[in-house]
């Protein structure tokens, strides 16, 4: 466990595909063959992926804090109908960078592309999204990128922001001053778009801007040739930008509050409590609705169907009905409780919360030995654990990058959501809300007593990191962006469902229609004789100590190091192929897991409940996390990284199970 | 406080909120500089502090941009008077 992969040096550039997400992004199309490649670059947050999903239709992250993009996006740009040559365009979406020069690997993609050490053409053009909000240090890149013959387009957003905070720019000094067309766009409202697609049309037909000259300068004096970068962007803000003198905003007021010392972290956890709160309540009735839908009148009409050509006891009736309707459909039930909850993280994203809840969070992170910055991939993972391994490419430091993609699986996703709502809603009905939270709370618990343990053994010496962030001022979140980031996201429960489940389904099927014990034949044998049954009950032993038992409940638990979404399915699956009645409706399928709990606790159900719960928040959370993990940080870190989450979760479950049962 | 940081200048850290002064880099690597130099804390900027964070550093305001400092950096850097 010496090496630490060397992160941006050998990773490829183009095409960068990534592992597959819960709700990633998708890894994109590239034009036709000779098409112009268009990249947008720009610092961090100035709204370069909003203006790539505009200008593409394509649906990449978005969000107003900063780190949201780490990876290279790439999409087609087909020209309005009355605009253009009606040429396409290669555009590629690059993560944020103040500069040219790289702090950390995501900025080092955009760096090397510009240095020619990419495996991929330097662009044809590019597209400087610059905030006017903070015109500055959007046009240090300028300064850089013009010190060479190229084409340069500045494209100026959150002109609405700037003049609400005094400051208005003149987009044709602006031209005037860097030499380069300045358009102004609003890509959150799609305006500007016609305007940006004639200059670039104009750019591209017209020879490179003359690379600007500079003064009389050593080159190896970093400093000194800053200065006059931030000279030469100082008099071009001078010429094109009036600004009043900075008075307390609206957001500043609110700031002293959400970022103060006691106030700031218990406003953080009573947001999350909200969320999960006002998830579970508006939730829970439509999963009613929608399970009984599928056990009732989807079931019956299948049966029906089956019934018609004679197959209604067929091995294929099994299963279609207590494979994929009983598995799948039992997961479907949760779209609206993940649409919910991916709405409202998506709100408190577009609103710039976020941001501020890593700024309170610093000090917890440098217990740890991590900065305050590597929240935000952590954050990142309460939604899906995936993108939040690729999130740490925000990190400058190798070894807090390998420290935080071995806590990201630590933090719970949302697909752990679902089976912590069933058993919540089956065990603690009143207050299933609050033991949605708690679980929340217990992931932070983990992350950190894992980071402290991490710390104390294997990083004894990793150093600090100063935090300095830029904080978006807030906005009101738009109804497009809300509606589109959750969408993405419920679409990618919706493949997980789609795909992986569908698979694991067919083989948990599979392995459950073949007999091991009694007089069964291939798809007509009690569940308790199958193959999957003779193989869950060999791993169930290992789990007595922690009151689970159960050869179901062990054998939800390894379907679910596929994917967690597998846990329901698996459970679904093998309670409706033991019950002659099935399909399952929800309320059955509870009636059995908490029976299963009952036989195997001894008595003690809360405590087996509880201990179930933190076994599987600390466990793997799936394949694709796997993959991620070792895309990032490479097969030995992430080899130990199972390890140590398999033993956090068995030792914690145990621990829990013993401790609990004593007092109950 | 280095010698070359004048006698006026106080810690970022130990500035109340809602004063203003000028930046001064104080005792901050000149590699660290030039990442806050990119975010527009520069050495002689107007800034305000607006507030104090929950792990003891800043939130200061340079023009319309806002940036959280860790209580490390917000101790390294230096606050000088406005008039001065």
């Amino acid at each position: 466990m010496t090496s630490l992969r060397p992160a941006p040096s050998r990773r490829r550039l183009l095409p960068a595909r990534p592992a597959p997400s819960c709700h990633g992004d998708s890894p994109g199309t590239a034009a036709t063959t000779g098409s112009p490649v268009v990249a947008l670059v720009g610092a961090p947050n100035a709204g370069k992926s909003t203006l790539f999903n505009a200008l593409t239709g394509g649906s990449r992250t978005v969000g107003n804090w900063p780190g949201t993009t780490v990876e290279v996006g790439r999409g087609v740009w087909e020209p309005t109908e009355d605009c253009c040559d009606g040429a396409a365009r290669d555009l590629l979406d690059l993560p944020g960078a103040y500069s040219l020069d790289a702090s950390s690997p995501d900025e080092e993609l955009t760096a090397r592309l510009f240095a020619g050490t990419a495996n991929a053409p330097v662009p044809d053009l590019t597209v400087v999204v610059a905030d006017a909000a903070h015109l500055a240090r959007s046009l240090y890149l300028v300064a850089q990128l013009r010190e060479a013959d190229r084409r340069v387009v500045v494209a100026l957003t959150m002109v609405d922001v700037a003049e609400r905070r005094g400051v208005v720019v003149d987009a044709g000094r602006l031209t005037t001053a860097l030499g380069v067309p300045v358009v102004e766009l609003d890509p959150r409202r799609r305006s500007g778009r016609d305007a940006l697609e004639q200059a670039v049309t104009a750019a591209l037909s017209a020879p490179a801007a003359a690379a600007r000259t500079r003064g009389e300068l050593v080159d190896d004096d970093e400093l000194a040739v800053a200065d006059e970068r931030f000279a030469w962007v100082d008099g071009a803000v001078s010429t094109a930008a009036t600004e009043v003198p900075a008075t307390p905003t609206v957001t500043d007021r609110v700031d002293r509050w959400v970022t103060a010392p006691v106030v700031g972290p218990l406003l953080f956890l009573l947001v999350m409590w909200g969320v999960f709160e006002l998830t579970t309540t508006v939730a829970t009735p439509l999963q009613d609705l929608l399970g009984r839908l599928v056990s009732g009148p989807v079931t019956a009409a299948g049966r029906g169907l089956f019934g018609l050509v004679g197959l209604e006891r067929s091995w294929v009736a099994g299963f279609v009905l207590d494979g994929l309707v009983a598995g799948v459909g039992t997961l479907l039930t949760f779209v609206p409780l993940m649409a919910i909850m991916f709405a409202l993280l998506a709100l408190l994203e577009d609103s710039g919360y976020m941001a501020r809840a890593a700024l309170v969070t610093d000090r917890v992170m440098r217990r740890i030995g991590l900065p305050g910055k590597a929240f935000l991939p952590l954050v990142v993972g309460f939604g899906c654990n995936v993108p939040a391994i690729s999130a740490t490419r925000i990190l400058p430091d190798a070894r807090h990058r390998v420290m935080t993609a071995l806590l990201v699986p630590f933090t719970s996703c949302s697909a752990r959501l679902t089976v912590y709502v069933l058993i919540a809603s089956t065990f603690f009905p009143s207050t299933a809300g609050t033991v949605v939270f708690a679980m929340y709370v217990l992931s932070i618990v983990l992350v950190v007593v894992v980071g402290l343990a991490l710390r104390r053994t294997l990083w004894r010496t990793v150093g600090q990191e100063a935090l300095v962030l830029d904080l978006p001022a807030y906005q009101r979140p738009t109804l497009r962006l809300t509606a589109s980031v959750t969408w993405l996201r419920v679409r990618g429960f919706l493949r997980t469902a789609g795909g992986i489940i569908v698979v694991t389904v067919m083989v948990v099927w599979l392995l459950q229609a073949v007999p091991v014990t009694g007089s069964g034949s291939f798809g007509a044998v009690p569940p308790g004789d199958s193959l999957f049954a003779a193989v869950a009950k060999g791993i169930a032993v290992l789990f007595a100590p922690a009151g689970f038992a159960d050869w179901h409940t062990a054998g939800a638990l390894v379907v679910g190091f596929v994917a967690k979404e597998g846990v329901l399915s698996s459970w679904a699956q093998t309670y409706a192929a033991a019950d002659p009645t099935a399909g399952l409706p929800p309320d059955a399928l509870q009636a059995h897991v908490h029976a299963a709990f009952a036989a195997s606790s001894g008595g003690a159900v809360g405590a087996a409940v509880f201990a179930f719960l933190v076994f599987l928040l600390a466990y793997t959370p799936c394949m694709a996390t796997v993959a991620a993990q070792r895309r990032e940080i490479g097969g030995r870190w992430t080899a130990f990284g199972i390890v140590l989450q398999l033993a956090v979760a068995w030792v914690g479950a145990v621990a829990v199970f013993q401790i609990v049962r004593l007092f109950t | 406080m280095p010698l070359d940081t004048p006698p006026d200048a106080r810690p970022l850290a130990s500035v109340l909120p809602g004063t203003a002064g000028r930046l001064d880099l104080g005792t901050l690597p000149r590699t660290s500089g030039l990442r806050l130099a990119q975010l527009g804390l520069r050495a002689g900027a107007a800034v305000t502090v607006l507030a104090r964070t929950s792990g003891g550093g800043r939130l200061v305001a340079v023009g319309t941009t806002r940036i959280g400092l860790d209580r490390d950096t917000s101790r390294q850097l230096a606050l000088l008077p406005a008039a001065s």
